[in-house]
């Protein structure tokens, strides 16, 4: 049977264009900015980390969080160590991570101004996965895109379990800040 | 055409690729294993930990009396022998500390250092070692026992010197091993040495996140004359909201490393055992500006 020729020039160009298709505009940060706080009447607990990275697609608007939950720094060491002893357990949970998307993206002109968006995504966490719908702020500065946004953690959603000895010490409910700025990849 | 589509489909599961393999694609962050033990003591032997960076720690080493008694003296809780530590981390791999304790009455000054920490992700090592230096003072008026005590300040002094060699292996168990050469500038008898050199092993195993089984034991490594035991010490690390509290039994009185690698007089056979307990506090002396922390 004769064998039948493929031309691979056509091939090659047409892996290219589609490839360019769906090609991604990605922009990239990996040390943005996360902090939590606690706050209750006997203590006030803070904790802050610099090395989340983050990348999201400027074509549609998708965007994706990884946290090493290990880079947290406490003012406090041993507060530090029983956060990743005994509450998120980072040896077997290492990372935090979000996965999620700006909603009416095509709709979205980024500017220097502060633009208020909402985004809607699952965030990943001591291994329980829960829904969040956020408000947040995008703008340009310079070749950049930076972003901001807070909202709460409910811990009982990630099943982190406080012991009773210091339940009075910290907050079911711990406010959280996140702040990027992403570079062109 | 059927490869054309092929090809499709291959662009198409690209496009479609997570956006998460992209942040793990190129990870640069080495991680250095922590937490290996809660405190810095496993029972009375040194563990791998040291304070954090800028955290004075004050540690008080209680042992009580022989438990050999019964409830006549509460298993021996009536006497004590008692050391104070204290030791400051100047950054994540140095500690400087000072004790005194009352066996002898003996002050002593440590550096902690460590030189190799075990790590993951970029740049892999299995294990820690870490390097603990120790002189200490007698300070206790000679004896009949001890009449030279007081001829030569050099007498009085001791010096400890250890590798403590470990690893992490997974978030529950770490081991470690401990060789140990103690020399003292005076000695009894001419009999006795004035190098002893010894192998310590230690570990703990963790049940729940705040409580752990620590164990320790020591073997001398030559002769030692017939009142030596192999030291050694079985307990648990009890961690609550602010310090961690270890309860341990053991052959040896002293939580000194001098008094119990090499004065320890106890054995099970006989009932001669010791209650002790360490319960430390830290406290930080970091800034309150987050950027320096």
């Amino acid at each position: 049977m004769p064998v039948k020729r493929i031309n691979m020039n056509k091939v090659f160009f047409i892996s290219l264009l589609l490839s360019s298709l769906f090609a991604k505009d990605l922009y990239l940060t990996r040390s943005g900015n996360i902090d939590f706080f606690s706050s209750t009447p006997i203590e006030d607990i803070k904790a802050i980390n610099n090395q989340i990275s983050c990348v999201l697609d400027r074509n549609n608007g998708q965007f994706a969080f990884q946290v090493p939950i290990k880079a947290f720094t406490f003012k406090n060491a041993l507060m530090q160590e029983h956060f990743n002893e005994s509450y998120l357990e980072s040896d077997v949970y290492p990372k935090a991570v979000f996965k999620g998307k700006v909603l009416g993206w095509n709709n979205i002109e980024l500017s220097k101004d502060s633009l208020e968006v909402f985004i809607e995504g699952d965030l990943t966490m001591h291994g329980q996965t829960n829904k969040i719908k956020q408000s947040g702020a995008m703008w340009l500065s310079s070749d950049l895109i930076r972003g901001e946004c807070v909202f709460n953690v409910n811990l009982v959603d990630y099943n982190i379990k406080v012991p009773k000895i210091v339940r009075e010490n910290i907050a079911e409910i711990i406010k959280v800040n996140v702040s990027v700025e992403l570079k062109k990849k | 055409m059927k490869y054309i589509f092929l090809i499709f489909f291959i662009c198409l599961s690209y496009s479609q690729d997570d956006l998460l393999d992209i942040l793990n694609d190129e990870e640069v962050n080495v991680e250095y294993v922590q937490s290996a033990f809660k405190g810095t003591r496993v029972a009375n032997a040194q563990s791998l930990e040291i304070p954090a960076p800028k955290v004075l720690q004050f540690m008080i080493q209680h042992r009580f009396g022989s438990i050999e008694n019964g409830f006549y003296d509460l298993f021996g809780t009536d006497y004590a022998a008692i050391r104070y530590d204290f030791s400051y981390g100047f950054n994540d791999v140095l500690a400087l500390g000072a004790g005194r304790s009352s066996f002898d009455k003996v002050y002593d000054i440590f550096l902690k250092t460590k030189l190799i920490r075990q790590s993951k992700g970029v740049k892999n090592f299995p294990i820690s070692v870490i390097l603990f230096n120790d002189i200490g003072i007698k300070t206790n008026r000679k004896s009949e026992q001890t009449p030279a005590l007081k001829e030569n300040f050099s007498n009085r002094l001791l010096y400890i010197n250890q590798l403590i060699i470990g690893r992490k292996f997974n978030r529950n168990l770490s081991l470690q091993v401990l060789p140990t050469v103690i020399h003292r500038n005076l000695v009894l008898t001419p009999n006795e040495k004035h190098q002893l050199a010894s192998f310590g092993f230690a570990g703990r195993y963790k049940i729940t996140n705040q409580f752990s089984i620590n164990a320790d034991y020591f073997i001398p490594l030559e002769d030692r004359d017939s009142n030596y035991k192999n030291s050694f010490a079985v307990g648990f690390d009890y961690e609550t909201g602010g310090h961690v509290f270890q309860v341990m039994l053991s052959n040896a009185q002293g939580p000194y490393e001098f008094t119990f690698i090499e004065k320890a007089n106890g054995d099970p056979s006989s009932g001669k055992l010791y209650l002790g307990f360490n319960i430390s506090r830290a406290f930080s002396f970091k800034g309150n500006d987050s950027e320096t922390w």
